[in-house]
This record gives structure tokens, sequence and C-alpha cells, in this order.
């Protein structure tokens, strides 16, 4: 085949073919979220009660049975956490994952409707070429139904597993714009091409088969600081926000105005760590039993990780010492509320409460805060989709949310 | 996702201050080549010869799918999902999970080369993901060999030294599969520092089978670093007696030797009594099958040439159900 001589761009916007959308019946979404993960995003000992549902429900095939619940229920998305080295603590927090590629091929011929996404570090030795032909080959597995979402890789432990210099927060969303810009030609160029870039160099490239989602797959990110927003703005079609809802509405507006300047659209989405119940009350109490177990161990592995971050930028959210002196502990230094936290739901908005709460605050998250997707992580997989089913969606439908 | 502001730089010392009592790291990078087999070598995985199906990836996905599936029916026990750098293919990582989870008894082994810009915790990932998902059958198969096409397509620099990279490679694969703390590896070719993998770990104790594919001048590394040798371009039978004893004599390791075979539609009649000869005279362990005509091909092998193997005394051998 001729070889392209045309000149290629290296930095995004570059939409060759417009933005994919993801199509339903109804404008909000619903999903769940980390189902990949030993524990998921709760670190508390409390899941140490019955650990085979509670934090090893990413095993294989009981990972696979809960996609399928999950598409049966009509969850139209799910995204899985990425994670490359585990928190430790005494419950061994994400010390299992199933990685990037098993948690969208193994389930590809296994689910037919489901989002298929995968979550994968861009600075962590890939090359663009690969990292487009993994997906092809993924969508093409799923018929269609493979997303990639991006991670630009901020833990300094899990980059230097790759025997390359930990780059700072700017840089690394540097490689990752060139690297997605290089990953979209990949995706539509009809002749082989080369590229020259900052980052990466590739030659006579031409990637076959070609994703069976039209005009490419759908790419998500939930980068919130300013480098990271301009990322998503620029190159994804889904943001993920992460807090409580007024945050929540202020980030989709911010992002949405970024990605209009550049004539492009982004959808909006959250997840929530959940806990329901027909009772508030019980609710609440099973909540603060959650809380009480925290795994302070692997919080502040968490939480360490996710603040050593040099260039990063941003404000603090270190509290003074009660003791006016220095903290003497992560937990003392941010607070215990945010401590808390971060161990039950790494920052996202707590969704606590009877089921008449919880369809009105997916309401008012959907309707004011304009999110056009929830997912939802819980202590107990099996038990939140029996949830989302009996009593949730039935009341989302009554509300006109949902077909 | 990092949900938590950083700090400013006043406070980045309070930070450094605070970081976690960290578990002792083991620094292994005198342990940078093969013989390497922490545990030992994974036991024989089959009881007699060994048929196996290589390239189905490189079918469109229905036919390949339909060819893993249909070479589990037919007893073959190996389903190998070559590289797909430059061909119009699927992964055979992502295609080989795929399968793991439509099949039950065959081993599963995507393929993989130097210069495929993948580092060796990236390989030790997925395989040890893989062989979660197949219970126990996952495997990988190294095209050994430089690969200048393969790198240029990724910008990089032809493998100088192959050998000793690709034995570098596994042997850090191999780490990655067996310290259950971090570890530093600083070797010639690749490092890593504090590695401290994701689990899953592995199913398969005491790890996946690892096999070297290539001709002649791969005995010696097959010998010292890996469980199988796949001879391409070659079927002398002196080949695979000096590997097998190579292994044994000089590493005092197990090494399994398997022919390469292009199926197609003039050979057919030819192959069931070449299988024959490599299985009961020239004491191969098994060999690879490669169909030229896809689907059709192994439907006329499985209804025209393994019949005549069976009744003339041939099994062979599949892993034991689960």
């Amino acid at each position: 085949m001729a070889h392209s001589s045309r000149p290629v761009p290296t930095r995004g916007p570059f939409d060759p073919g417009g933005q994919p959308r993801i199509t339903a019946p109804h404008d909000l979404l619903l999903g769940l979220f980390a189902w990949n993960v030993a524990g998921g995003v709760g670190a508390t000992r409390a899941q140490l009660e019955d650990p085979g549902a509670r934090r090893d429900f990413w095993r294989w095939p009981s990972a696979c049975r809960l996609l399928q619940e999950a598409e049966r229920i009509g969850c139209e998305l799910q995204v899985p956490f990425g994670r490359w080295t585990g928190q430790h603590g005494r419950i061994g927090f994400n010390d299992d994952t199933l990685d990037f590629l098993a948690v969208a091929s193994a389930p590809a011929t296994a689910t037919e409707r489901i989002l298929l996404p995968s979550t994968s570090h861009l600075t962590f030795g890939f090359h663009p070429v690969q990292l487009a032909r993994w997906g092809a080959s993924l969508d093409v597995l799923s018929s269609g139904r493979w997303a990639l979402n991006v991670v630009a890789g901020w833990i300094r432990d899990e980059a230097e597993m790759f025997g390359e210099p930990y780059l700072d927060h700017g840089r690394r969303y540097e490689l990752c714009d060139e690297f997605t810009t290089l990953m979209k030609l990949c995706w539509s160029e009809e002749a082989p091409f080369d590229f020259h870039g900052d980052f990466f160099h590739a030659h006579d490239v031409l990637v076959r088969p070609r994703p069976v989602r039209a005009p490419r797959p759908i790419l998500v990110n939930a980068g919130s600081s300013p480098a990271g927003m301009d990322y998503a703005a620029r190159h994804c079609d889904w943001l993920f926000v992460v807090g409580d809802p007024p945050a929540m509405r202020a980030t989709s507006n911010e992002a949405q105005a970024a990605a209009a300047r550049h004539g492009r659209r982004l959808q909006v989405a959250t997840f929530c760590y959940s806990v329901w119940d027909a009772n508030a009350a019980r609710a609440r109490a099973e909540f603060e039993r959650h809380r009480a177990n925290l795994d302070d161990d692997a919080v502040n592995w968490l939480l360490f990780r996710g603040l050593d971050q040099p260039g990063r930028g941003g404000g603090t959210s270190f509290a003074p010492s009660p003791t006016g002196g220095p903290a003497r502990s992560l937990r003392e230094a941010v607070g215990d509320k945010s401590f808390e936290r971060y161990g039950l739901g790494i920052g996202s908005h707590q969704l606590i409460g009877d089921y008449d709460q919880v369809a009105e605050e997916i309401r008012h998250m959907h309707r004011d805060c304009g999110l056009d997707g929830i997912l939802f992580t819980w202590h107990d997989q099996v038990r939140g989709l029996q949830q989302l089913e009996d009593h949730i969606l039935p009341r989302l439908r009554a509300m006109g949310l949902r077909r | 996702m990092s949900p938590v502001r950083p700090p400013d730089t006043p406070v980045a010392d309070t930070l450094r201050a605070l970081e976690p009592a960290r578990v002792p790291v083991q620094d292994v990078s005198t342990l940078a080549c093969g013989p390497y087999d922490p545990g030992g070598q994974p036991r024989a995985a089959h009881d007699g010869f060994v048929l196996g199906l290589s390239a189905w990836n490189h079918r469109p996905w229905a036919e390949g799918r339909a060819m893993a599936v249909e070479a589990e029916r037919l007893g073959l026990g190996l389903l190998v999902a070559d590289a797909a750098d430059g061909a119009d293919a699927l992964d055979a990582f992502a295609a080989s999970d795929a399968v793991a989870v439509q099949t039950a008894r065959a081993i599963v082994a995507p393929a993989v080369s130097l210069r495929a810009h993948l580092h060796p915790v990236h390989v030790a990932r997925f395989v040890a993901n893989l062989d979660h998902v197949a219970a126990g059958r996952g495997a990988l198969v190294f095209d050994a060999g430089d690969d200048a096409a393969r790198a240029r397509l990724f910008g990089l620099a032809p493998a100088a030294e192959p050998d000793a990279e690709l034995d570098e490679f596994v042997t850090l694969v191999k780490h990655s599969w067996s310290w259950a703390t971090p570890f530093d590896f600083e070797g010639r070719f690749y490092a890593s520092r504090r590695n401290w993998l994701c689990g899953p770990r592995p199913t398969r104790a005491p790890r996946p089978w690892l096999a070297l594919r290539g001709g002649a001048e791969t005995l010696e590394l097959a010998a010292r670093s890996f469980d199988w040798l796949i001879l391409e371009g070659t079927t002398d039978v002196t080949l695979a007696q000096r590997a097998r004893a190579r292994a044994a004599l000089g590493y005092g390791r197990r090494l399994l030797v398997f022919a390469s075979l292009e199926v197609t539609e003039a050979s057919l009649e030819a192959i069931g009594p070449r299988i024959a000869v490599l299985a009961e005279v020239e004491n191969f362990d098994g060999a690879l099958l490669r169909f030229a005509d896809g689907l059709r091909g192994l439907h006329e092998f499985g209804a025209e040439v393994l019949p005549t193997l069976r009744a003339n005394g041939l099994r062979w051998a599949t892993l034991p159900p689960p």
C-alpha cells in the first residue's frame, strides 16, 4: 500500500471523523465502578466478614457473573479500576486486580451490550501504536463495546516499576496528548504513515483490523487538575468528576465549556460510594460500620501516593495539626473527614440513604448537576445490583429518567 | 484517579516525613539471566505427544474463535496466538484471554517478541491474568531473534544482543511472578524499581510454561531459560536431542521440543505420516500446526488425518479436564 506523505498532527484537539457517542433510550446512563479490584474503593476491614464476596469479587468467573447481572438489569456502563501495585494494609487493599486487557477481553463473549472499557496508564512504558492495536482488537472481540479510560499514571511507585523516570504532572499530560493523537491516527489513517513527536516515533504504521465503533472507540478521562481537564477537553468524550454534587456541577460546567472552545462536546459522569437500605438509619449505621473499621494502613498508602506528585499544583488539603506542631500522621495532616472520605470512595460522593433518598440524589445529580452517567460501587456488589434493580430503577423510571 | 489535591511546596517536607513505613526492598540484580527457576519448572503439562494450533488469531475473529474451540474438541492441547504486529490479526494477548474463557482443557499461549515495546513487567502481568481467567492454562511463547521491522514500527533500535536481552527479559518476568515482597532489578537491558506487582499471581505453580520459538540458533537459550523449544524452519531430530541434552546436562533442567508444521491442502495427505514419525520415531514432544486454509483446513485435518493417526495407535494428549 502506498505510504502517506501527508503531514500528521502531534497534538489535540484531533477528531478525524468526529466524536463517538453511546446510544441509549434515555439520557441518564448507569453502571458499576471498580469491580475488578480487591476491596473496590472501600478500605474497610468490614469486608473481612465475608472476603470471598466483599473483597475478592473481582476473581474470575464471579466478576463475569457480576457484569452479566449488571447488563441484565439494564446497566449501560461499567468502569474498571487501574492499578499496578496494591495499597496493602490489613486487608490487602487493591493488592489484586484484573488487568486492563483481561477486563475487556475475557467478558467480551460473555456479555452483549454493556460497555467494556480498559483503564490504562499511558506513561507506563506503552506505545500508542500498540495500545491502538490492543484497542482495535478488543473492540472487534466485543463487537464495538471497548472504550479507553485514560490514566496519566500518577503513582510514583507504579511508574518506577517500568524503569522509566517518573515524569512530573505537566509532562505526563503532554505525553498523553501526543499519545492520544497518534492513537487516533492509527484508528483513522487509511495508508501507512510515519510519526515523529517529542515522546514517540513510528514508521509505516497501519493498524488492522480497525475498531468496530465509528469513528473510533470512546475515550474517558478523570483528570481533575487544570492539565487533566485540558487534556479531557481536547481529546476525550467523557470526563469523570469526583466530589459532592455542587463541585460536580461546577466541574461539569467548566469541562464542557473548555471542550466547546475546541468545538468538541464532553459528557460527564461520576461514581458514588454507595450504601443503601430500605431504612435510612440502617443505611447510615452500615456506613458507620465501614467507617469505624477503616484500614488506616491501606488509606495511608493510598493517600500518600495521591499527595506525592511534584508539579501537580492546586491547593493544599493539609489541615493544621491540633497540637500546633507538625502532623504526626496523614490522618492528622488532612483531618479525619478527608482521611475517611478518601478511604471510603477515594474522595467520591458518598451516596448513603434509603431508596427514596438515593433516587432523589441521582435525579439531582443528573438534572441539576448535568451528569450524563452515574456509577456505583458497593461493599457488596451483588446486593447492590439487586437493590438497583428492585428499588432504584423503578423509582427512576417513575421520575421519567429511565425507560 | 487522584481526587485529593496535592500539597503546595511548604507541606511537601511534612508529607515526606509522613511516608508510611516501607517493606524492605530486595536487590535481585545479580539474578539477571538464566538458568533461574524459583520453585522449579512447571511439570510437563501433557502425558504424551501434544498437538497444537497456532496463528488462529490471524483469521477473522469468528473463524479464529471457532478454530480454537474446534481444536480443543479434536483433542489439540495447545492454542498459540501468534504476535499480530504488522499483520491484519487480533492481538495475541487480548485474543488469548477471550479464548481462554471459551475453552477448558487446552493451554492458551500468546506469542511475543523483543521490540514489541513491552516491558517484562507488562508481560508478567498479562500472562498472570491470562492464567487466572484460564484457571491455570496460561503460557507464553517468545519468538526468538531480533525483529527489525517491529523495531522500526515503534521507532526503536534493533536489539544488539537479542539472545542476552531475551534471557534477561524472561528472567525479570520470572522475578515478577515469584517474589512476595518488593524487589529492585537493574539489568543490562531492563530495570524495575520497587517491583511489587499487583496480583493475581499465576494460578499454575510454580509458574506458567515458557516457550521459545526459533531455529537452531535458539538451542542454548531454550535449554537455559525455557520449558519448551518450538523449532521453526527445521525438524532436525538431532537438534531436538541436543537441546534436551543441553538442558539436562548443562543446567539440570527439563526441555520439551516441539516441531512446527504448515498444513495446506497439498500437504494434508503427508501430514499424518509426518506427525507419526515425529511422535514415534524422532521422539519430538509435540507438533504445532498452522493451517493455511484456516477453519476449513482444521476441519479437513480432523476428518481425514486424526482418525488414521488414532487407528494407528497414536494418542495425543490434553490437560485433564478441570
